[in-house]
């Protein structure tokens, strides 16, 4: 079965290559499973899956000259899918700062959200931060939110990275015992 | 993710594949990855043989290519030269993946002339030489930097999924050529000597692209 899959993907794009059009589409119909499938399985949030398929199949489009029909298609396929997952979670997770929005933003939450039904569990936590005294609020919200390390922290607010890793401890107490 | 919401998501990538095959066109297909590189061996070393000619061939080569070591030190370099070249090329194809042995080879070489330049460093001591412009290092940039240019560009045209790697065997490949060219051509042999004004500007350029590596290789 998986076999003949294989065979049919090769032979598929190898028409493809010639400009055999009905062959190309029916090539993108088939392997889309595959995408979807490979991303369901790798991806924290469901909603990504789709956009990342789209990447995924405009780089097929754009590197179809690469393939060789004398090679399996399936590698081929799977080193495109990863490539576009990584770059994909990394633009993500590197923008994450320009994307911060108020919890209220619903189909922020439902977009960028990795399980957007504890959404209302960040409200708790927002409101809970705000009641902290300010430098305290920046420390932990530098560290456990925006991932600078606490030596990053410790030069940015002219402190010991000691005192900046004790005060982000301190506030992850001080939050559970408000949110308990 | 609501159910029109995933319709609506699901429609648009029906409505991209249809419109991605109707843009399709035949394509020119990437000739093997030996075949594609081949010629930029050919070029680069009627280059470099060039530039060593320009240079002037050390005057103690008849001596030198009769020392096991220098010997050795040639062949190593030659073959990083050519596995990592060949590496480059299968790494302008997506599933190059599939082949990670064409990475361990090179950078086995490499880990071999590493080990070389530390015995070497051990034996004789590390002589530190007065830093300041050598015509070494602009002989050296004279002779790795065009055959690592066009080596950039000819991958370009494939799709690597491994950006780093890319320019990391791209520098390998036409810096260890330099290096065995340059030697031909430099009287010295202190090691001190060797690695600033003949190892160095490799590390330099292989950081830039490095750094640069996922603009560079971007499709």
């Amino acid at each position: 079965m998986q076999f003949s899959e294989e065979k049919e993907w090769q032979d598929l794009a190898a028409k493809a290559q010639s400009g055999d059009k009905s062959s190309y589409n029916q090539l993108l119909h088939s392997v889309l499973p595959y995408i979807q499938n490979f991303l369901r399985a790798s991806l924290a949030n469901p909603d990504w899956v789709d956009d990342v398929t789209q990447e995924v199949l405009l780089s097929v489009h754009r590197s179809l000259h690469t393939y060789s029909a004398d090679r399996p298609f399936k590698p081929w396929l799977t080193s495109i899918i990863s490539f576009r997952r990584t770059d994909f979670l990394r633009k993500h997770y590197g923008d994450r700062k320009h994307k911060q929005t108020s919890t209220d933003d619903a189909e922020f939450i439902a977009d960028h959200v990795t399980n957007p039904s504890n959404a209302g569990e960040l409200k708790d936590i927002e409101s809970s931060l705000n009641e902290l005294p300010e430098k305290q609020r920046a420390i932990f919200t530098m560290i456990k939110l925006e991932g600078y390390t606490a030596k990053e922290v410790a030069n940015t607010m002219g402190m010991n990275e000691s005192a900046v890793k004790v005060s982000a401890h301190r506030t992850s107490v001080k939050l559970k015992g408000i949110l308990e | 993710m609501t159910k029109k919401k995933t319709d609506k998501k699901e429609q648009g990538i029906d409505n991209l594949i249809d419109s991605l095959s109707d843009d399709l066109t035949p394509v020119n297909k990437l000739a093997h990855p030996a075949l594609r590189v081949l010629p930029w061996v050919l070029i680069a070393l009627v280059y470099m043989a060039g530039v060593l000619h320009f240079l002037g061939i050390r005057m103690d080569i008849s001596e030198k290519l009769g020392e096991t070591l220098f010997l050795y030190e040639m062949l190593l370099t030659l073959g990083i030269g050519l596995t990592s070249a060949y590496a480059a090329g299968w790494l302008s194809v997506p599933d190059m993946g599939e082949r990670p042995w064409l990475l361990a080879i090179p950078t086995a070489l490499f880990a071999a002339f590493a080990t070389l330049i530390g015995c070497t460093i051990i034996c004789n001591g590390l002589d530190t030489p007065k830093i300041d412009w050598h015509h070494c290092f602009s002989d050296t940039l004279l002779m790795g930097f065009i055959p690592m240019v066009l080596l950039l560009i000819l991958v370009r045209k494939g799709a690597t999924t491994k950006p780093y790697w890319m320019s990391f065997m791209c520098v390998l490949s036409s810096g260890s050529l330099a290096w065995a060219a340059i030697r031909m051509s430099c009287m010295s042999d202190r090691i001190g000597h060797n690695m600033i004004f003949h190892f160095l500007p490799f590390i330099v350029l292989a950081l830039v692209f490095s750094a640069l590596a996922r603009k560079i290789y971007r499709w």
